[in-house]
């Protein structure tokens, strides 16, 4: 735990002891959500399962596959490598790059195109490249005194958003990858045999729960919203695993941000509330 | 709680600009007007070999020397008045042709001092007849529908037919093709071999570069003409065209009987069922695509194994005649064409060489194998389903058509790129909307039901496909399937094609289809017998990956599926599937002609739960 904390004068050490333990949570699981999305989108990459970016370089740039399967793979071996370095002393810096190569590649799928919604790539992605800029801010704030907790928060609260936002309006015009996540999983768990028109209403119905949940965010971290983030989020992560068998584990990881996520707004929340309560009751502490 | 209040602002600005910032492109207005520069006109000067020999050496490159050759004037023509087309009218030809010159070259050069990128559209215009093979800076860039369209073009070469029309207009070029500087223009030009025309007419050639859309003159010569099967191919097509300028009364004339385009003697004749302008977003526009309009003749009740020749008709302007033949009722042996990935990349929506080159191939062997009935495209036809993109797709789409007007009708079958609203303006059906997925009968005894990969696959679809399979699997001898997205991949990772492995191919298995025919990585595949997961000699063959001109990848070797007597290799390919009898014939053949690989299905046994009735499920002959 590189977790700093600066003290000046502390009006209540319970407090401060408990803000520090929420924040020394929230930190080391939005680390452990940077670094299994690193693993997971790492993994992709190592085994050969091809890039946004990759099509990109192959169609628009005319790159000879050859050249390309190696790229990825080296970058597929340096994520794994990051999920590591992460967890050293300034490791945070590296989240940087690994939101950065997720954003180039949420871009490049919308330029190529070929699966449902591309348009929307980047909204539906932001979860994942909004998750390592929290870390980083997070990190950049501690190094610099400068920038707040609260900022890494809204960075999660809005990447939280901005995935379930997107992930409803996909969900209300039908993404087919969704009906059969309903309908696979209905069938290997429960043995159900559900119809497309059975899954139209669940996924109406869904849509309706994302978007409502998602403008929620904006303004409350309650915490049975954030519980609901979570569990959903887990959940439909899970629905690879659930529809296709465990050969799609690394998905589940890719969408880290997702389940943990919540719960590290949950605590980010909590903890600088306090702060600012007790910073408007003494204007004496202060967190970095 | 103003923080709260501005980052939610901020939220939904961000959101909206993320989510919708593509769909708000579709509707901005046009900015800055176009600017045009003509290159190269039609009365521009040429230099002239017409010696019984052609010139030697690297004639139409840019730094050969051309000194030796004659001062010719353009236009270069045998009448002194020409009629052009596009209202051009009373053109003099100022160099002069007389009989007997039945090859001549020309060549001549220009200067460019400009910059060409992303926004430039290069535009050959040329008005030439009989034949021609043009060149710009020593690169072929165009060869008239009269000329062989493929294999080297020498001084004996002469063009197969007559010109009519003589004018190929808005031919975009790759306008990376320019220089700095000097440039070259060349072309031979062929007259065709008949006693009584043993000349050239005419010849005249513009190049253009456009920085922003195409204004030139639009008209209603009917372009792009393709027929299109469904679920009844021996009494249903669909016969489809193109124009540039919206046309009023849009006719298709037909009969049993070659009629040469007289139009009054068709037997029958079928006005446009559905037509419009292709829709255009914001880069189209940009790209300074030519509108274009569309026109779909759905012809019923036809006769089966019968040949319908037919002209299109769009405001006064005709099309030459063009046949296709209908599928047979009966259960003759049948060959059909194969393949997928047509699509090329994604800010260069130009003819494409390899796209071109594989087209090219079809043709040759349609018009070596005669009994090639239809053409099954794999899907992913361009990069997206966009006008930029299908107007060259149907423009090279053209390189498939016959020297003797055949139409090979095509089948398609929807990819991951071709879900934007084009691909339904191109390939319209009454009754499909955006599902696309059906079941075709060939023949009595060869199925082939087409799904669509880019939509629910364990809904209606898997429904559908059950109750397909459970009605023609016991009734006929070939049952194929065709999608787009491979279940077998033999580049992608294999998980990522755990949908239809979860949901299609169990059916696959439990009725025990012939043969998967697959598309989407890029690449030449045969897959080992699959049955229920394993290698099995009654298993299912899967071939594919798609090669119609989309860049190739490396397919990955070690996959147990593609051991012996599988195969796998990166190579542009098409399939030529022959249905006999006693098995399935496939062969695969690279652009240039070479088999890539060959196999043999036999058939199964249906009183002994579909057994291959050889032990041996594939033959495989490779010849490299």
């Amino acid at each position: 735990m590189s977790t700093q904390s600066s003290e000046k004068v502390s009006p209540c050490k319970s407090t401060e002891v408990e803000n520090q333990k929420s924040l020394s949570l929230a930190i080391f699981l939005l680390r452990t959500a940077v670094s299994l999305i690193c693993l997971g989108w790492g993994f992709w990459l190592a085994a050969r399962l091809g890039s946004q970016t990759g099509a990109w370089l192959l169609m628009d740039w005319q790159w000879d596959h050859s050249n390309i399967g190696p790229w990825e793979r080296r970058t597929g071996v340096a994520l794994i490598v990051t999920s590591v370095l992460l967890w050293i002393p300034h490791g945070w810096v590296f989240s940087l790059p690994v939101a950065l190569i997720i954003i180039f590649d949420a871009w490049a799928g919308m330029t190529v195109g070929g699966y449902a919604f591309s348009d929307w790539t980047l909204g539906a992605h932001a979860g994942r490249y909004m998750t390592a800029l929290a870390l980083f801010i997070w990190g950049l704030g501690a190094l610099t005194n400068r920038i707040s907790i609260k900022h890494a928060e809204w960075m999660l609260r809005l990447g939280i958003a901005g995935v379930f936002i997107v992930h409803g309006l996909e969900a209300w015009w039908q993404h087919p990858g969704f009906t059969d996540f309903l309908i696979g999983t209905a069938e290997n768990i429960f043995g159900w045999d559900w119809t497309e028109e059975t899954t139209f209403w669940i996924l109406r119905a869904i849509a309706v729960v994302d978007i409502t949940v998602a403008l929620l965010l904006l303004f409350s971290t309650h915490v049975a919203l954030i519980g609901w983030l979570a569990f959903w989020g887990l959940l439909t992560a899970l629905a690879r695993v659930t529809t296709h068998g465990t050969e799609l584990f690394y998905e589940v990881m890719l969408r880290a941000g997702h389940y943990l996520g919540p719960i590290v707004i949950l605590f980010l929340h909590h903890a600088t509330s306090r702060q600012s309560k007790e910073e408007s009751e003494t204007s004496s502490y202060t967190i970095r | 709680m103003y923080y709260k209040i501005r980052l939610s602002i901020s939220l939904v600005f961000t959101l909206a600009v993320l989510t919708f910032g593509s769909l708000a492109k579709a509707s901005l207005p046009l900015d800055a007007p176009p600017q045009t520069q003509v290159l190269f006109d039609l009365d521009s000067d040429w230099k002239l070999w017409g010696k019984d020999r052609g010139p030697h050496g690297e004639w139409s490159a840019n730094r050969y020397d051309d000194s030796a050759w004659e001062e010719a004037p353009g236009v270069v023509g045998h009448f002194p008045h020409e009629q052009f087309p596009e209202g051009q009218t009373g053109t003099i030809a100022r160099t002069l042709l007389e009989p007997g010159r039945e090859t001549v070259y020309l060549r001549s050069q220009f200067d460019f001092d400009g910059n060409v990128d992303d926004q430039n559209r290069l535009i050959l215009d040329y008005y030439v007849r009989d034949g021609a093979v043009i060149f710009l800076n020593g690169v072929e860039i165009g060869r008239t529908a009269q000329m062989p369209k493929e294999g080297n073009i020498t001084h004996s070469s002469r063009a197969m037919v007559r010109g009519q029309h003589n004018v190929q207009s808005g031919f975009y070029i790759d306008p990376t093709l320019l220089r700095q500087g000097r440039n070259s223009i060349a072309l031979s030009l062929h007259s065709y071999d008949n006693e009584d025309s043993n000349f050239i007419r005419f010849a005249a050639l513009r190049l253009t570069l456009i920085n922003g859309w195409d204004t030139r003159p639009h008209t209603t010569i009917p372009k792009h003409q393709r027929v299109m099967w469904l679920e009844n191919p021996q009494s249903e097509a669909m016969v489809s065209w193109t124009t540039s300028a919206k046309s009023r009364e849009n006719v298709l004339f037909y009969d049993t009987e070659p009629r040469r385009g007289r139009l009054q003697s068709y037997a029958h004749r079928q006005p446009a069922d559905h037509s419009g302008e292709f829709a255009m977003i914001r880069q189209d526009v940009d790209f300074g695509t030519r509108p274009g309009h569309y026109y779909h003749v759905h012809l019923q009740n036809l006769a089966p194994d019968t040949t319908y020749y037919m002209t299109m008709v769009s405001d006064n302007e005709a099309s030459r005649e063009f046949n296709f033949r209908t599928a047979p009722a009966d259960d003759r042996p049948i060959k059909l064409l194969f393949g997928g990935d047509s699509r090329i990349g994604g800010h260069r929506p130009y003819f494409h060489h390899d796209r071109r080159g594989i087209n090219r191939r079809m043709v040759a062997l349609a018009e070596a194998q005669p009994d090639i009935l239809a053409f099954v495209h794999g899907g992913d036809f361009t990069q997206r389903a966009h006008w930029r993109y299908f107007r060259p797709w149907l423009t090279d789409h053209e390189l498939t058509i016959t020297q003797d007007g055949r139409i090979i009708p095509i089948l398609v079958t929807r990819g991951n790129h071709d879900m934007d609203f084009g691909f339904e303006e191109v390939f319209w059906w009454p009754g499909q909307a955006n599902k696309y997925y059906f079941h075709t009968q060939f023949t009595p005894q060869i199925s082939i039901i087409f799904l669509n990969s880019e939509i629910s696959h364990g809904g209606v679809q898997r429904r559908f496909l059950r109750d397909t399979l459970e009605t023609v699997r016991p009734e006929q001898r070939w049952v194929l399937a065709s999608y787009h997205r491979p279940a077998w991949p033999s580049v992608r990772g294999f998980e990522t094609s755990a949908d239809r492995r979860r949901f299609w191919v169990p059916l696959f298995d439990d009725y025990k289809i012939d043969l998967g025919l697959e598309s989407h990585d890029h690449a030449l595949k045969r897959t080992v017998p699959i049955l229920y997961g394993e290698q099995h000699p009654d298993g299912v063959i899967y071939i594919g990956d798609g090669g119609l001109g989309v860049p190739q990848r490396n397919p990955d070797p070690s996959r147990w599926y593609l051991q012996e007597p599988g195969i796998t290799d990166s190579a542009h390919h098409v399939h030529v599937l022959e249905f006999s009898t006693a098995q399935i014939t496939g062969t695969a053949y690279g652009m240039g002609g070479e088999i890539l690989d060959h196999f043999t299905i036999p058939v199964r046994d249906p009183e002994n739960d579909f057994a291959r009735v050889q032990p041996e499920p594939a033959e495989v002959i490779i010849e490299n």
